[in-house]
C-alpha cells in the first residue's frame, strides 16, 4: 500500500512540479519586460505630450501611468498565484499528511502563500498611498516589497512540491532572480540607473533556463 | 461513494492499485489538462508503458486525449473527466479513511 502511495506522490509531485516551472517561465519572462515596458510607455507619453494635439489627458496618464502598470503586473501575478495553488493542492492532500505529524497537518496550507501574497496587496496600497500624497520619489519601497513577496512566494511554492516529494532541494535560479531583483533594483534606485539591466537580464536569463531546462527529452523507449 | 468504503476497493480497483495511473490522475485532477509530450516528460516512463496506461484512463472514460491546432502546432491534450474527478475525489475520501485507521 505504502508503496503504490509513493509511487502516487512520486509521479504526481514530477507533473505538478514541471508545471509549476512551465508557469515560473511566463513569471520570470514577464517581470523582466517591467522596466523595459515602464521606461517606453513613460518615453512615448512624453513624445505625445511634445507633439502640438497633445490632450490633457496625456499630462494626467504621465503621472499614473506607473501605478496602472504596476497594477496590471500585479492582477497578472495573482492569477499565476491562483493557478499554481489551485495545481499543487491534490498532491499536497495525500503527501503532507503522510510526512507530516497529524498535529502540525492543521491549517497548513499549500506553499504557505496567503501571509507572503498580502504583502503584495499592500505593496499596492502603499504605492497608491505615495502617489495620492505625491511621494512617488518613494515608490520604490512598495515596489521592493511587491517583488521580494513575490519571489519569496514562488521559491515557498517550489519546496513545498520538492517537500512533498520528499526532498527539500533548493532552486540555484531563484536564488540568481532574487539575486539580480536585490542587486539590480536597489542599485538602480541608488546608485545608477544601468543597475536596472542587471535586474531585467537576470530574471530574463532565468526564465529561459528554466524553459531550456523544462523543455527536456523523452524518455527513450525500453 | 458511500461512507463505507474502505482501503479494499484501493486492491479492486484497478485504477488505484497502479500508482502511476493514479498520479496521472491526481495531477490532472490539479491541473485539468496537459500535452502529451509534457505529460511523457515529466512522468519519465517509456513510451510504451506510458501509452498502455493512457489507454487504460481513456478507455475507462477518466481521461479525453484529443489533438488541437494551436497557433504554434497542433498538440494532443489530455484532459480530465468528470468521471475521473468523482474518482479522484473518491481516491481521497479512501486515502484519509484508511490513514485514520492507522492512526487510531
Amino acid at each position: 500500500m505504502n508503496n503504490e502511495i509513493d509511487t502516487t506522490i512520486d509521479v504526481s509531485g514530477r507533473i505538478i512540479y514541471r508545471y509549476v516551472r512551465t508557469v515560473e517561465i511566463f513569471v520570470y519572462i514577464l517581470f523582466s519586460t517591467y522596466i523595459p515596458v515602464n521606461f517606453l510607455v513613460g518615453l512615448s507619453l512624453e513624445f505625445l505630450i511634445n507633439l502640438d494635439f497633445a490632450v490633457n489627458a496625456l499630462y494626467l496618464l504621465l503621472d499614473f501611468y506607473s501605478l496602472i502598470l504596476f497594477l496590471v503586473y500585479v492582477f497578472l501575478i495573482y492569477r499565476y498565484r491562483r493557478k499554481i495553488k489551485k495545481a499543487i493542492e491534490p498532491v499536497m492532500r495525500i503527501s503532507v499528511p503522510r510526512r507530516r505529524q497529524p498535529e502540525r497537518m492543521h491549517g497548513y496550507r499549500a506553499g504557505s502563500a496567503s501571509p507572503v501574497f498580502s504583502l503584495l496587496i499592500t505593496a499596492v496600497g502603499i504605492s497608491a498611498l505615495l502617489d495620492i500624497l505625491d511621494l512617488s520619489a518613494y515608490e520604490f519601497i512598495p515596489i521592493f516589497i511587491f517583488y521580494i513577496s513575490g519571489l519569496i512566494w514562488f521559491i515557498n511554492v517550489s519546496r513545498s512540491i520538492y517537500d512533498a516529494m520528499g526532498s527539500g532541494k533548493l532552486i540555484r535560479i531563484d536564488l540568481l532572480a532574487f539575486i539580480g531583483f536585490s542587486v539590480g533594483y536597489l542599485g538602480g534606485i541608488f546608485i545608477s540607473d544601468a543597475f536596472f539591466i542587471l535586474f531585467t537580464l537576470t530574471w530574463l536569463f532565468s526564465g529561459i533556463f528554466l524553459y531550456l531546462e523544462n523543455r527536456g527529452s523523452e524518455p527513450a523507449d525500453e | 461513494m458511500s461512507e463505507e468504503l474502505d482501503f479494499s476497493e484501493i486492491v479492486g480497483d484497478d485504477l488505484y492499485s497502479s500508482g502511476v495511473r493514479t498520479g496521472i490522475m491526481i495531477a490532472l485532477y490539479g491541473i485539468r489538462k496537459i500535452t502529451f509530450t509534457d505529460l511523457l516528460i515529466s512522468t519519465g516512463l517509456p513510451r510504451s508503458s506510458f501509452y498502455s496506461h493512457l489507454k487504460y484512463l481513456s478507455e475507462n472514460q477518466y481521461i479525453t486525449v484529443r489533438t488541437e491546432i494551436t497557433l504554434r502546432r497542433p498538440l494532443t491534450f489530455i484532459r480530465i473527466t468528470d468521471t475521473g474527478m468523482r474518482k479522484v475525489e473518491n481516491y481521497f475520501r479512501i486515502i484519509e479513511k484508511y490513514r485514520q485507521k492507522n492512526n487510531e
